[in-house]
């Protein structure tokens, strides 16, 4: 068997001419034609990764801001939930007999609760953060309603130890789930704002920018070597890629700058107001709290008056001239029932609020329970349930606005993304073609 | 065209600029509303200081001339001062039951104590039928809180199984024995423990601000056994629920109180002897001296008439009524 490759001399004679050739190409017009060719596909490829790269970054992001939303409404739902099963809690306690309506209200919030427990945790990723607070929160909701039937059977028969119950399983929720609740609901809300900052970053449609001026370049640079080689003055093919290019570049400038106008208005009109009505309703939640704890300890509950005082200077004073309930409302939601201000239904929870300080300060302890547990109009329950329905009528409006907001700002770019690669291959074919044209001039 | 790309760059560059304006404010505000807390200053009750020569601090102030009627109030006294408020305020339990709870059922604070206290309401407003609702006003407190509330004037008086002793004689004015209690201990029906001194090393509880709880620790100088393990709560019934869940072995305090919390526990016996001696009084502020004595002349007088024997049976039957504690008085 002869060996398949040729003898030694012949290979250096080859590689001698190639060399020549590679050199000729690189002193002959239609070699440094080709070797332009090269460098403007070379330009157009950096472009095209570089431009894909971006934009799936961005797309990552936009995507991430929609999912934290929904994650960041989750962990709100859950803490509101969990607050309001307690206020409920306290407050049923406040009356001789259960009204089986309360009930159900409670049942409710457990179970909503629960619900979007299990939704958050199967996203919640790989945040440690996230999962010891749903890991907390799971481990303890279970013994805090142990307590709180301990407390209904207890009650029942009569015995005052079902007192106690409640209050261990209310400290159980005020110190260890709904403070979980909290850091669940911050990291979440720590997530989305970070989502927001690369979904605005600058540097993927900067480094997009300065690749297609790169490419630019070599497309303009080879348009004068043309001009000067061939004595054309444009080359219309390659103009056309050079136009393309521009286009693309414009395009992509426009599309990010409107899926980061879309991501702003999400945050402005949808998650800024869900964020300030939530507080609100949470708040709103830890005050019924305070209200009904305080007339459980009968007189000597001047430590939940307090954190009451906190929590409404908070959500800020009933002319709505100020606090969370004011910025809240300042931020959208036109046409709805104003929350604060005069007239308004936290004005009306506050009064309710005064008649029963009033009527406990005034010795009149059963006035004062039926007040604060009554669903008439002009008391307590009542004006706390419609303030707290006419949050979560905002909130839903803002998440709407967000979720809207959220899906245009990945339209914009998932439009984007077919562009890209379509104007590319186009201008790269059309820059291939131009110069192929003046190569084949000189056969 | 290179001078174009260069401003566009920079177009894009200013722009970002702007737009990385981190967190909005009105996300921080939010996530800040939500850590409010409310500023609380806790007043600490003066430290007790035993009196230098306190013997026998159930010596309360002697009642002068007969008791006044709701009508010959001396005036400036702090009789007249209530009356003319129109309802005494009064410091009470409302978790032991049988001396002073709050009945779920009717949504009443009711028990011992609290009939002690409608008996000092009717001297001062008179039978007039509105006692049980209008000259009451409850304030549920503590065991914690007893002394500071009655210092402080927040409640006139305070009756919620309170033992006169000589710390607490010289913090709060007290009346004279209204009942006289003992300290035992509460266990489950499968506990070893029979007597306090089976109670070394065991988790014992009672309320925080307690004789009991000081005896529970003074078990400890008595037994040369391993010490008891005291665990303070705020509340009785919150020993029961420690001692249903299984976080503590005991609960060791007066017999009325341990009586209040079997009954609403089957599965619980009150075991061993008496091992202290705890006297009820109702306890004023050190101000009012008069009031004192107006109130001993009460009590003087439910002794005397039945009243004191009948609310006994009222609350503390089968166990066959006493005859009621001697008052002893001082000058």
């Amino acid at each position: 068997m002869q060996s398949a490759s040729p003898p030694l001399a012949r290979r250096v004679v080859t590689w001698e001419r190639a060399a020549a050739r590679w050199g000729s190409r690189m002193t002959t017009t239609p070699g440094r034609l080709r070797l332009a060719a090269g460098a403007i596909l070379v330009g157009l490829l950096v472009l095209a990764i570089v431009g894909t790269g971006a934009l799936r970054a961005r797309q990552r992001a936009t995507t991430a801001v929609s999912r934290q939303g929904g994650l960041l409404v989750g962990a709100e739902v859950i803490y509101s939930s969990l607050a309001d099963a307690d206020a409920t809690a306290t407050n049923t306690f406040l009356t001789t007999l259960e009204p089986p309506q309360r009930r159900q209200v409670y049942v409710n919030d457990l179970a909503t609760a629960t619900k979007e427990l299990a939704r958050v945790a199967g996203q919640a990723g790989t945040s440690n953060e996230a999962a010891d607070a749903i890991a907390v929160i799971t481990k303890d909701l279970p013994t805090y309603s142990g307590l709180i039937e301990s407390a209904r059977a207890n009650n029942r028969l009569g015995y005052p130890v079902g007192a106690a119950y409640l209050r261990e399983a209310s400290s159980l929720m005020q110190t260890e789930v709904l403070p979980a609740a909290g850091q669940l609901y911050q990291v979440e809300a720590g997530r989305l704002d970070r989502a927001y900052n690369s979904g605005r970053s600058a540097l993927d449609p900067i480094g997009m920018v300065l690749a297609a001026a790169v490419a630019l370049l070599v497309l303009a640079g080879t348009q004068l070597f043309v001009a000067r080689r061939t004595n054309r003055v444009m080359n219309p093919l390659l103009v056309v890629a050079s136009i393309l290019t521009i286009v693309l570049v414009g395009w992509s400038v426009v599309a990010f700058s409107f899926s980061g106008n879309r991501l702003k208005e999400a945050q402005a009109k949808g998650s800024d107001p869900v964020q300030l009505l939530s507080s609100a309703r949470i708040l709103l939640s830890r005050a019924q709290v305070d209200e009904n704890l305080a007339l459980v300890a009968r007189g000597s509950g001047s430590q939940y008056l307090a954190d009451f005082d906190a929590v409404t200077a908070e959500l800020g004073p009933a002319d709505g001239s100020s606090g969370l309930l004011d910025r809240a409302q300042a931020v959208g939601g036109d046409g709805l029932v104003p929350l604060a201000g005069p007239g308004s239904l936290y004005a009306s929870y506050l009064k309710a609020h005064d008649m029963v300080l009033k009527a406990e300060n005034g010795n009149q302890f059963a006035t004062a329970v039926e007040l604060a547990t009554g669903s008439s109009r002009g008391e307590q329950l009542l004006a706390a349930t419609e303030l707290s329905d006419a949050l979560n009528t905002r909130i839903n409006q803002a998440q709407t606005v967000f979720g809207t907001k959220a899906v245009a700002a990945t339209h914009d770019l998932a439009r984007l993304s077919l562009g890209v690669i379509g104007l590319l291959v186009l201008a790269a074919l059309l820059a291939f073609l131009g110069i192929e044209q003046r190569i084949n001039e000189y056969r | 065209m290179r001078r174009r790309l260069g401003s566009l760059a920079l177009v894009i560059g200013l722009t970002a600029v702007a737009a990385c304006s981190t967190t909005s404010t009105a996300s921080r505000d939010a996530l800040r509303a939500l850590s409010v807390k409310a500023t609380t200053t806790t007043e600490a009750p003066s430290p007790p200081t035993t009196a230098p020569n306190c013997t026998n601090p159930t010596a309360s102030l002697r009642p002068q001339g007969p008791l006044p009627g709701p009508g010959a109030l001396p005036g400036g006294s702090y009789m007249s001062v209530i009356q003319q408020r129109g309802r005494l305020i009064v410091g009470v339990d409302q978790n032991t039951l049988l001396f002073g709870y709050l009945n779920p059922a009717s949504g009443q604070i009711e028990g011992f104590d609290i009939d002690m206290l409608r008996q000092v309401a009717k001297a001062i407003f008179g039978d007039d039928g509105k006692n049980q609702t209008t000259h009451l006003q409850f304030t549920a407190i503590s065991s914690a809180q007893r002394i500071p509330f009655v210092q402080n004037g927040t409640v006139d008086i305070v009756a919620d199984t309170m033992t006169i002793n000589c710390a607490r004689d010289t913090q709060v004015s007290f009346s004279s024995v209204y009942f006289n209690a003992g300290q035992r201990i509460l266990v489950r029906d499968d506990s070893t423990i029979k007597s306090s001194a089976d109670l070394g090393g065991k988790r014992t509880c009672a309320a925080a601000g307690s004789t009991s709880i000081a005896n529970v620790e003074d078990v400890n100088k008595t037994h040369a056994s391993a010490p008891a393990i005291p665990v303070a709560v705020t509340d009785w019934t919150d020993c029961l629920v420690a001692l249903q869940s299984g976080t503590i072995d005991a609960v060791s305090t007066d017999d009325t109180i341990l009586a209040g919390l079997k009954a609403q526990d089957p599965h619980t016996q009150i075991v061993g002897d008496k091992f202290t001696q705890e006297p009820y009084g109702m306890a004023m502020k050190l101000d009012h001296p008069e009031f004192v004595r107006f109130v001993n002349s009460v009590l003087e007088r439910i002794r005397a008439d039945g009243t004191w024997t009948a609310i006994w049976n009222r609350w503390l039957t089968p166990a066959p009524a006493p005859a009621p504690p001697t008052a002893t008085y001082r000058d």
